[in-house]
């Protein structure tokens, strides 16, 4: 027998932790994807013995939730800690299903330093696959973002979450003693922008932190005409963090957002053709509703919207995200069938 | 058996073309070039931009950078209204494709019907590789032509394309663009696989899966900036010999001698063998060949499309009496 030592600790670059539907793709972890929602994008998360110090009220890994780091969740689910070697040779032997690596930061101040080599490893040893960054605009400089651009990754994802400077703040900034900054984030976008070129950034945002469907769209609206666009989320309660009591957004709110972004982003309509009530509830989509009929007699704006793969279909289909699996899906990550439209169709009336 | 001598087979690839579709030869002028400042009316427009995910060895995406972009489906609109507004007689819609040899498609068919209805123009894609729904729903949205390279040879799937079941996927898109009744306008490369001729009878072959109305040969462009930038094209006694073999082996087609080939004394010489191959259209020409054509008493017709549209020029537009004057030799 050897003599017990402490367990080294497993810690990023050479340790990720990978999401349990990225595990399930590449055979770490056991189970299927309810309606077979397989998940094409391999979401990795970075991952240090001190954890992210950051306080974003609705995250699983926030600082001053109870728990050691590595037990904490993250969108509702564990995350295993795998090595990176385990996740190429994995990825490698299952390139057909692995349309995308997503890697994504915390706050923690090796991030950048080990940022550039997680995925300059990724690129070499995957090189068919493209490459994503879900980049920390609190810790990241122009000169990273000009290195990770010359690798290449081909998409930067900025979660921005909140749709408004005081709902910002409320969640992830002064009001919880956390360090990001609403301005930085959008001068990040900025130069992520100019760095990236157009289509090529990507802004995540949370729909029900508090804002107004005139707040979420015309926002979306803005990252469009600038070059971005957007991926959106619902917000669904994290057991354990601060917003845990916090209810999901309801359900027609979402789907009207979902229908405004696909418009937006696709170029079919701009925010400006729509209209809102006085409670900035979304009533008319103008010019824009008989593409929105089309679009909406397909389902694909109610699917996930993320990074795509090569022939332009989502990758990152992020399996209930914000859902759990059942009745109530709120990102569709596959093609919505005739009785999910059916069901869609009412809720864009609530 | 002793091979018959070019001049031989080219003489009855010719007196069978002109008995069946008459001294005729639709000389064209696609949209994606300008000939002394005169652009053709029928521009090709990407769906993705620049970006090709295959990648061929022949064009490693070059091709895509001169085309106009559309990179969502409001964008594609956008930009087919305007080319309308500028008296185009339709699009050729393309792109760049996926490891897999397809296009987006899913992703802008509701543009599509939409360019449809509300510019009235023909449609062409370049569909790559389609499946039976992907096929049907180009039909439904619109769309008038799927024109399609066919690649004979395994190994030119393997070694140029670098999709090793290419040929598998490409005879399933073909019975699938057959089974949605879209017409297919088959291409064949001379030369592909640079500028050996490896698969291009093989091509033939498969193409005679679905007899088409017509049949467009290119040819090779050795491209800088492609792994293919040092090859040579087919000699012109090998392109005749295609030229004259194909003539007689679909004598119900019309052949196309298209856009994509080599300029220079190439590409006027093969123009003249087109001719003497009974070729019915030839693309992107010189006024060399429109002369050449008449001195043989061959009726020369113009159009300023793709020279896969059909000849019959619709009555809405008449065709401009000094073409042949505007088409004088540059240095394409």
């Amino acid at each position: 027998m050897t003599p017990q030592t402490q367990p080294a600790s497993q810690e990023s670059p050479e340790f990720l932790r990978i999401s349990l539907a990225a595990a399930m793709t590449l055979g770490i972890a056991p189970g299927w994807f309810y309606r077979g929602a397989c998940l094409h994008c391999i979401n990795l998360l970075m991952t240090y013995d001190e954890g992210c110090a950051a306080n974003c009220s609705y995250c699983g890994l926030q600082r001053h939730r109870e728990g050691k780091s590595e037990d904490k969740s993250f969108i509702r689910v564990p995350w295993p800690v795998v090595s990176l070697d385990e996740i190429v040779a994995r990825s490698r032997d299952r390139l057909s299903a692995v349309k995308r690596v997503c890697l994504s930061m915390i706050t923690h101040p090796r991030v950048a330093r080990d940022a550039r080599v997680i995925l300059d490893r990724l690129h070499r040893q995957l090189p068919e696959v493209p490459i994503s960054l879900l980049s920390n605009p609190t810790l990241l400089t122009r000169a990273d973002l000009e290195f990770f651009r010359d690798i290449p990754i081909d998409r930067l994802g900025i979660a921005v979450d909140a749709a408004t400077e005081p709902i910002f703040d409320r969640n992830r900034a002064r009001e919880v003693s956390g360090p990001h900054r609403w301005d930085r984030y959008w001068r990040f976008f900025e130069e992520a922008l100019e760095i990236f070129g157009p289509n090529r950034v990507g802004i995540h945002l949370i729909v029900g932190l508090g804002e107004t469907e005139e707040e979420m769209i015309r926002l979306i609206g803005r990252i469009r005409k600038a070059g971005g666009s957007t991926h959106l989320f619902s917000f669904f309660p994290e057991a354990g963090s601060r917003l845990a009591a916090h209810p999901q957004p309801p359900v027609g709110q979402y789907r009207r957002v979902q229908l405004a972004r696909y418009l937006i982003d696709e170029d079919l309509a701009t925010a400006e053709t729509f209209r809102f009530d006085e409670r900035g509830r979304l009533i008319s989509l103008g010019a824009a509703l008989e593409r929105a009929e089309l679009a909406t007699a397909g389902g694909t704006p109610f699917m996930t919207s993320g990074c795509p793969d090569e022939t332009g279909a989502v990758a990152c289909n992020r399996p209930f995200g914000d859902c759990t699996p059942g009745d109530d899906i709120r990102s569709f990550p596959f093609q919505p069938d005739e009785e999910d439209l059916a069901t869609i169709r009412r809720q864009l009336e609530e | 058996m002793p091979v018959e001598p070019v001049d031989q087979l080219l003489a009855r690839a010719q007196a069978l073309s002109w008995e069946r579709f008459g001294r005729r030869v639709v000389f064209y002028l696609p949209g994606m070039f300008i000939v002394d400042g005169v652009r053709g009316r029928y521009p090709a427009v990407s769906i993705t931009g620049p970006v090709c995910g295959l990648g061929c060895d022949h064009c490693s995406g070059e091709i895509l950078k001169s085309m106009p972009a559309a990179q969502s489906p409001g964008e594609l609109i956008e930009v087919c209204l305007r080319l309308r507004d500028r008296g185009v007689e339709g699009f050729l819609i393309t792109g760049g494709s996926d490891r897999r040899g397809r296009l987006p498609w899913s992703r802008f068919l509701d543009a599509l019907a939409e360019v449809k209805r509300r510019t009235g123009l023909h449609l062409s894609v370049h569909s790559g590789m389609v499946d039976g729904p992907t096929a049907a729903a180009l039909k439904q949205a619109g769309v008038d032509q799927a024109n399609l390279d066919i690649v004979g040879a395994e190994e030119t799937w393997r070694e140029v394309m670098h999709l090793a079941d290419g040929g598998a996927l490409l005879e399933r898109s073909i019975d699938a663009l057959h089974a949605a009744a879209l017409e297919m306008v088959p291409h064949v490369v001379m030369g592909i696989h640079a500028g050996r001729l490896v698969g291009e009878r093989r091509a033939l072959e498969i193409v005679r899966r679905c007899t088409p109305k017509l049949l467009v040969w290119v040819v090779l462009m050795p491209l800088p900036a492609t792994p293919m930038a040092g090859a040579l094209p087919p000699t012109l006694e090998e392109a005749a010999r295609l030229l004259a073999e194909s003539r007689l082996l679909f004598p119900e087609s019309e052949i196309a001698l298209g856009c994509a080939r080599p300029r220079g004394e190439y590409r006027r010489a093969l123009e003249r063998i087109a001719i003497d191959a009974g070729v019915n259209r030839v693309a992107l020409y010189s006024e060399e060949s429109v002369a050449y054509a008449r001195s043989l008493g061959v009726e020369a017709r113009f159009r300023e499309t793709c020279c896969s549209i059909g000849s019959e020029r619709p009555a809405a537009s008449a065709p401009p009496p000094d073409l042949v004057q505007i088409a004088v030799e540059s240095n394409l």
